[in-house]
């Protein structure tokens, strides 16, 4: 697909009444189950996305979170064509992922944080390489688009050196650079930071915005990281049991549900801390407390000054909320 | 077309190789102690062949010519389509993902993405028995015969590999069968009668892996070649056949396995 | 240090995994096929030969079934502790309050009985079934189970001195493939000593690989009490020396893992 037929494509992904089940082996323990299962393997039913839709247009930046067994991955194994669904409609590119997964192929990437696709005990040029000629890319084009990665990226000092000698972070920009090299119009990103220190995050965060500016990368990023959700993607799209249970952008997400935080403090004297507007004392204890602020009405300043002021604070800790308590705010609602 | 796909073939090629010469001295101690293990066979074949007259006129030349087609064919399949006996461990530890996310047949892409180096030695031994003992006048007979052996060895690798799409714990098995062709294949084939013979032509087909070929390669025989073809390519259709129906299945999601 | 300990150790291991139960199966499998080409093989080269070497066709294949499933027993063993010593796990043994080489004998010995019987029932089965059962007189199972379990013992013994060969060449299995080789022919696991010419013979019979498959399975079928007796001693002196041997290559190994950190 050239790029002009891509910028005219109203959607670049559109699911619609996307159904998905499985059928889950039931064993029961012990002897007894054993020797069921051998007779007759019982099955459970399990739905793992029932009847969901929703559209991304080209270059759209969106998160697609839930918690784990909500039915992600099986919906990003749907469009990626790994996966067949059971029924409804699935078009990526404008093109079917169960019938035409090698055409697709061609201009999807994908990075799946818990499953390297760099060979691990060479250097990440021959990987490069490697996938050159799998995506049969003409040679000069190949030469011209590496060496514009490299230098993005900067990996230029390492991409000589076995991929396990390299730290994470650095494994993780290699693991980037490896799916951008045929240029794809779509990024799967599943799990893209995990494991990283913070200065790493920070860095692949921007490079994956960055790709999208100059390239108009469809990205879809899956992360149990919101810090990663909010400042990559502009559309947050969240699941839970199969379901999508919101399709909206994150600003309104931020508004609405997490601009709620935890303090936990412990005082060396007794605590003192009274409670006032805004602000729901969870637990207290004769030398701690564990207070919920709505930072959205009371800035956080004023709770951890007063906090200060009023007490021997020897240990502050502030915490945002899950995103399960996020999502359970969402359900709830 | 094909000539991308070879490239991306040669570019396995290289980084399986880069990989092993990284263990160099295991490399050669496994290039060269395959050697010997074919040596000493031959050896113990020199041995039985001398002191027994009895072998249903079989001999020691017979011999020799079945390591070169075996050797030979085994070696290719094992150097440059090296993942074929692996088939089942890449179903059951969800490896084919990665194959399913790449723009490759996925046979194709499976097979060829690593080269066993063990087979190496059987290659180039096979390959220095059939110049010392095969006459040139018989080399193109020769090629398409180990061409054929190889489609079947892989073929019959692909077959025994694509019962992990059906069967929970298959790669024993698999593994066993496997292994049955190749023990078949190493002894002299005349030894068989009856029913043994059936078994050693379509079950597990190791006369037509190296029975036959060592039979035509002595007395050309176009209606036995007519037939070593059509076995071949109906056991690739069916090895092929039998690999994509499971991948259908394998992507329908019916869980046999956990895929993360 | 009471036995006690290391006869726990082997009934632990007894009962594993469902990948021990499948490689039974598997190597049974493959061994009914061998035995199945090499009845084939024999029945042709006998013809109507009555003996070859001394051996009829009977206690040629019964030889077999000995030899093939003391080999079997044993069939990962080396592979496994080449490994252990590659990956530096052996280094976790040095504050272990038992002997390494001792510990892994009595590990691997619950699971070599196992695969040493199943290998037998199903090769023997093959050889009943294809060309008849063998005479054997019964005062003299209990004088071959010991001796087999000696051999076992022997083989274990070599393997684990050779297994920290392992360490230098960085390949477990090519080690294991080699002397599974030599235990092939001058072990005399295929075919009797006798088959082959003399002077390979004479070299045979005074190295320990014999005494791993041929003598065992020559006494099985063709039992001599002279024989046994000879058999008998030559084989715990071989058990002493290899013991010795593994033994101390070990310690040496272990001092020079933990002194290079693994």
């Amino acid at each position: 697909m050239d790029n002009k037929q891509y910028k005219n494509l109203a959607e670049a992904i559109s699911i619609k009444d996307l159904n998905k089940s499985f059928k889950v082996r039931q064993k029961d323990s012990g002897f007894k189950g054993f020797c069921k299962s051998i007779i007759r393997s019982q099955y459970k039913n399990v739905d793992a996305v029932k009847n969901i839709s929703f559209n991304v247009k080209s270059g759209e930046l969106v998160a697609f979170i839930g918690p784990n067994g909500a039915g992600k991955s099986t919906t990003l194994k749907i469009l990626s064509g790994i996966l067949y669904p059971d029924s409804g409609e699935v078009k990526v590119l404008g093109l079917n992922p169960q019938k035409n997964r090698k055409k697709l192929a061609y201009d999807i990437g994908t990075v799946f944080g818990q499953k390297p696709q760099l060979w691990f005990h060479l250097p990440a040029m021959d990987s490069f390489n490697l996938f050159a000629r799998i995506y049969e890319i003409p040679q000069e084009v190949y030469k011209k688009r590496i060496a514009e990665l490299i230098k993005k990226f900067e990996i230029e000092d390492i991409v000589d050196q076995p991929v396990r000698k390299l730290s994470l972070g650095q494994r993780m920009r290699c693991e980037i650079v490896l799916s951008l090299i045929h240029n794809p119009k779509i990024l799967f990103l599943d799990e893209p930071t995990i494991g990283l220190d913070i200065i790493a995050k920070k860095n692949i965060r921007e490079l994956i915005r960055e790709i999208n500016d100059k390239e108009n990368t469809t990205i879809i990023l899956t992360s149990h990281d919101m810090d990663d959700v909010e400042k990559i993607c502009k559309r947050a799209v969240i699941i839970n049991k199969g379901s999508i249970i919101y399709d909206g952008k994150i600003k309104d997400l931020k508004n609405n549900y997490i601009k709620k935080k935890t303090v936990k403090a412990l005082s060396e004297t007794p605590i003192r801390f009274s409670a006032r507007k805004n602000v729901k004392i969870i637990k207290k204890s004769e030398f701690g407390i564990k207070i919920e602020i709505n930072t959205d009405k009371t800035p956080i300043k004023n709770i951890i000054d007063y906090l200060l002021k009023n007490n021997q604070i020897i240990d502050l800790t502030i915490e945002e909320p899950e995103i399960e308590e996020i999502i359970e705010a969402v359900y709830r609602k | 077309m094909a000539l991308k796909h070879f490239k991306t073939q040669l570019e396995y090629f290289k980084i399986s190789l880069k990989t092993a010469l990284d263990y160099r001295a295991s490399f050669i101690i496994q290039t060269v102690s395959m050697i010997l293990n074919d040596i000493v066979w031959i050896i113990f074949w020199l041995i039985i062949f001398n002191k027994f007259q009895n072998t249903n006129g079989w001999n020691l030349n017979d011999m020799i010519l079945l390591y070169a087609v075996i050797l030979t064919s085994y070696g290719i399949g094992g150097v440059f389509y090296g993942n074929r006996r692996n088939i089942s461990s890449i179903i059951v530890e969800g490896r084919l993902d990665y194959y399913l996310t790449l723009p490759k047949n996925i046979l194709y892409h499976v097979i060829i993405s690593k080269a066993s180096w063990y087979s190496l030695g059987d290659l180039l031994l096979g390959i220095v028995l059939a110049i010392m003992f095969i006459p040139l006048v018989k080399a193109p007979l020769f090629i398409l015969l180990i061409v054929l052996s190889a489609i079947i060895f892989i073929s019959f690798d692909i077959l025994t590999g694509s019962l992990a799409f059906f069967m929970e714990n298959s790669e024993e098995t698999s593994s066993t069968l496997r292994e049955g062709l190749i023990a078949f294949s190493s002894y002299p084939l005349s030894i068989y009668t009856g029913l043994t013979k059936i078994l050693i032509l379509f079950i597990i087909p190791a006369g037509f892996v190296s029975g036959i070929p060592v039979q035509l390669l002595k007395t050309f025989d176009a209606t036995w070649l007519m037939y070593t073809i059509g076995f071949t390519i109906v056991l690739t259709i069916v090895a092929v056949s039998l690999f994509y129906i499971g991948l259908k299945k394998y992507e329908s999601g019916n869980q046999l396995y956990v895929r993360t | 240090m009471t036995l006690n300990k290391y006869f726990y150790i082997t009934r632990t291991n007894f009962v594993n995994s469902v990948a021990y139960i499948q490689d039974i199966i598997g190597s049974s499998a493959f061994i009914a096929l061998i035995i199945f080409i090499f009845v084939n093989l024999w029945k042709v080269i006998y013809g109507s030969n009555e003996y070859i070497n001394g051996f009829t066709i009977i206690m040629m294949l019964w030889y077999l079934v000995m030899t093939e499933s003391i080999v079997t027993s044993q069939s990962r063993v080396l592979e496994e502790m080449g490994n252990e010593v590659i990956n530096g796990n052996i280094a976790n043994y040095l504050n272990k309050p038992y002997n390494y080489v001792l510990y892994k004998y009595f590990q691997s010995l619950g699971r070599s009985v196992v695969k040493f019987i199943v290998t037998f029932v199903i090769a023997g089965l093959v050889v009943y079934i294809f060309i008849g059962p063998i005479n054997i007189n019964l005062i003299t199972i209990l004088p071959i189970i010991l001796i087999v379990f000696l051999a076992i013992t022997l083989n274990f013994l070599i393997m684990a001195s050779l297994g920290v060969f392992a360490f230098w060449i960085e390949d477990a299995k090519s080690l294991d493939f080699v002397y599974s080789k030599i235990i092939f022919t001058i072990g005399g696991m295929l075919v009797p000593l006798e088959i082959f010419p003399k002077w390979l013979y004479n070299i045979s019979i005074y190295l320990p690989f014999s005494y791993v498959a041929y003598y065992p399975a020559k006494l099985f079928v063709a039992f001599d009490y002279m024989l046994f007796f000879k058999v008998l001693i030559v084989e715990l002196m071989w058990i002493t020396v290899f013991a010795i041997i593994a033994s101390m290559l070990y310690k040496i190994c272990v001092k020079r893992i933990s002194i290079n950190g693994g």
